[in-house]
């Protein structure tokens, strides 16, 4: 309609709601981080002599960016899991009644309601040598030596994807319940079939609920160091571990920042790339 | 052929998206299920099955004074970095939810990077900085730093839902109220404080259940049904404004007082769908 832009200005509200909150994020988070900024560029622990040193040895030390290259990868294999798992829930909560709806939501939310070190502990029960899955696999008689589940990338993958599904799932179920169910009807009559009218109707529909989603998973899961350490193990380092143990147990702080400011960086740019599509998809859905 | 097909091919899509949801909700379940099967252990370890169940842990939890001592921070702590959260963060989206100007893209990711810096460097620098500054360690540092990194959460999915609400639900709360705000005597709006007040919220009433993904409840029409001011002086404008709306210049419709919303959206949706209605069909 020829009313596009005009209605962006009658639909938008004035940019002064956000001035509370941009003015607790200056005092209590850019105030913190400059500090930490101000720190990363000191050459020597001390914090007495400026330089770039920090980054210059981050960025030219292999083992430094393999950390980084296997959590950003982490990140990925995590959100590509909650959003295959995700996105069923979300598609089987539009099609019930109302009462699965609240056992699925109450199902959805539970992680979020119990803690991330109960979780975690919760993990290692079940996959832990003499856990769950491998006595029943023993005692059907699947395999004879136990499977090594715990402190692999595969064990962390599967708990942190539990972690952090309701963060995909809820923006989904958000996304799927603003689709007009006569489109299905109507792709339906057409001629397309079921699996035809899910990936050119209904997912591309979905996209910001998906964008959203994957966002919130994906700097979630890269972020999650209880369950990073505790299911990874020493086996596996992550960022935030290492950022840690050049914080706490090396005592090394202008490395520790200069680590934090990396990361940041790097997540903020994958993030930044999830937020454009978001905006792409976002005309493509209200089209 | 093509009818069995069809049936086939809905068949396998269905059975294939419910297995994948039943197998994700299992995973999603099973280690809340674990810790809850094995809390009523009667043994000392956390084996699974548990050799024997009691509530002997429970009992244990009853004198438990720490823990007693945790849990009531804990509660405190969360209540108010949720309420400060909530309060800070819909007041953010909204302003920066339509907007595609660079400063919202920037206040956007300034509310959304707190998600990505590991919480634990968040906490180095903020306890650094705290100490720097002065302020002990207590309940208020501790609500300051979670609403610090609970934010990014109310903003993104406040965001989310936005994007999705329709915009002509603004839009006719903006034509229908807007407009004929312009004919009320300003007295009137002066000695009616109330009412305006009334307005700005019910918009955000409206607003807040899109994003909540709630039926706008039907009183909402009841009021606007019973609120005399629609059958009254201004009942006149919205006549007048019925002619007019196949050329109105939607930008002279921005609300130019808190009357905006005065009719509420979804009274004037319903409104706008019958004009248009009337409008197009050739036998009205």
């Amino acid at each position: 309609m020829g009313t596009a832009p005009a209605s962006r200005d009658v639909t938008s509200y004035g940019m002064g709601l956000a001035a509370p909150l941009a003015l607790f994020f200056l005092l209590f988070f850019v105030a913190p981080l400059l500090q930490l900024f101000w720190l990363s560029l000191h050459n020597d622990t001390a914090g007495l002599h400026w330089g770039l040193g920090q980054y210059l040895h981050f960025l030219t030390d292999p083992f430094s960016l393999g950390v980084l290259g296997s959590t950003l990868l982490l990140g990925a294999e995590v959100t590509a899991v909650c959003l295959v798992l995700g996105f069923p829930i979300a598609w089987l909560y539009q099609r019930i009644g109302p009462r699965l709806q609240t056992i699925i939501i109450l199902i959805v939310l539970l992680p979020l309601l119990t803690s991330v070190v109960v979780r975690t502990f919760a993990w290692i029960v079940i996959l832990g040598r003499q856990g769950i899955i491998n006595a029943t696999l023993q005692s059907l008689g699947v395999i004879d030596t136990p499977l090594r589940l715990l402190y692999t990338q595969f064990g962390v993958v599967i708990a942190l994807a539990q972690v952090q599904m309701p963060l995909m799932t809820l923006p989904l179920i958000t996304a799927l319940g603003r689709i007009d169910p006569n489109l299905d009807d109507a792709s339906c009559s057409l001629g397309a079939g079921s699996w035809r009218t899910f990936f050119k109707v209904v997912l591309p529909l979905s996209l910001p609920g998906v964008i959203a989603g994957c966002t919130l998973t994906y700097a979630a899961a890269i972020t999650a160091f209880i369950t990073q350490s505790l299911i990874g193990g020493g086996q596996m380092l992550f960022m935030p571990m290492y950022l840690y143990q050049q914080a706490s147990t090396l005592q090394n702080w202008p490395f520790a920042a200069a680590i934090s400011i990396i990361f940041l960086l790097a997540v903020l740019a994958v993030v930044s790339v999830f937020t454009t599509l978001g905006r792409l998809s976002r005309g493509y859905g209200g089209a | 052929m093509s009818g069995r097909k069809r049936t086939w091919e809905a068949i396998s899509f269905e059975f294939v998206m419910t297995a994948i949801a039943i197998v994700a909700l299992i995973l999603i379940i099973a280690p809340s299920l674990v810790v809850l099967i094995v809390s009523f252990t009667s043994g000392f370890s956390l084996k699974f099955p548990p050799p024997g169940y009691s509530l002997r842990w429970y009992a244990e939890l009853w004198h438990a004074w720490q823990l007693h001592f945790a849990a009531k921070n804990s509660l405190i702590v969360a209540l108010w970095a949720t309420g400060l959260s909530i309060v800070l963060g819909v007041a953010a989206a909204l302003a920066i939810s339509r907007s595609r100007t660079l400063s919202a893209r920037l206040l956007d990711s300034l509310f959304m990077s707190p998600l990505v810096l590991p919480a634990l460097a968040f906490g180095l620098a903020a306890l650094m900085l705290f100490s720097l500054v002065g302020l002990p360690v207590s309940p208020l540092t501790l609500v300051i730093g979670h609403t610090v990194v609970c934010v990014p959460y109310v903003v993104r999915n406040t965001v989310a839902a936005l994007a999705q609400l329709e915009p002509t639900l603004l839009e006719s709360s903006a034509v229908l109220g807007g407009e004929p705000a312009l004919h009320i005597p300003a007295h009137r709006a002066a000695a009616d404080p109330a009412g305006h007040h009334r307005g700005g919220l019910h918009r955000l009433h409206v607003v807040l259940r899109q994003c909540a993904g709630l039926p706008v409840p039907a009183r909402c029409r009841d009021r606007h049904a019973a609120d005399p001011d629609v059958a009254g002086p201004r009942g006149q404008a919205r006549r007048d404004h019925r002619r007019t709306i196949g050329r109105v210049d939607h930008r002279d419709c921005r609300p130019r007082c808190g009357h905006g919303a005065r009719h509420g959206t979804v009274a004037a949706t319903d409104e706008l769908i019958r004009r248009r209605g009337t409008a197009n069909s050739p036998s009205a």
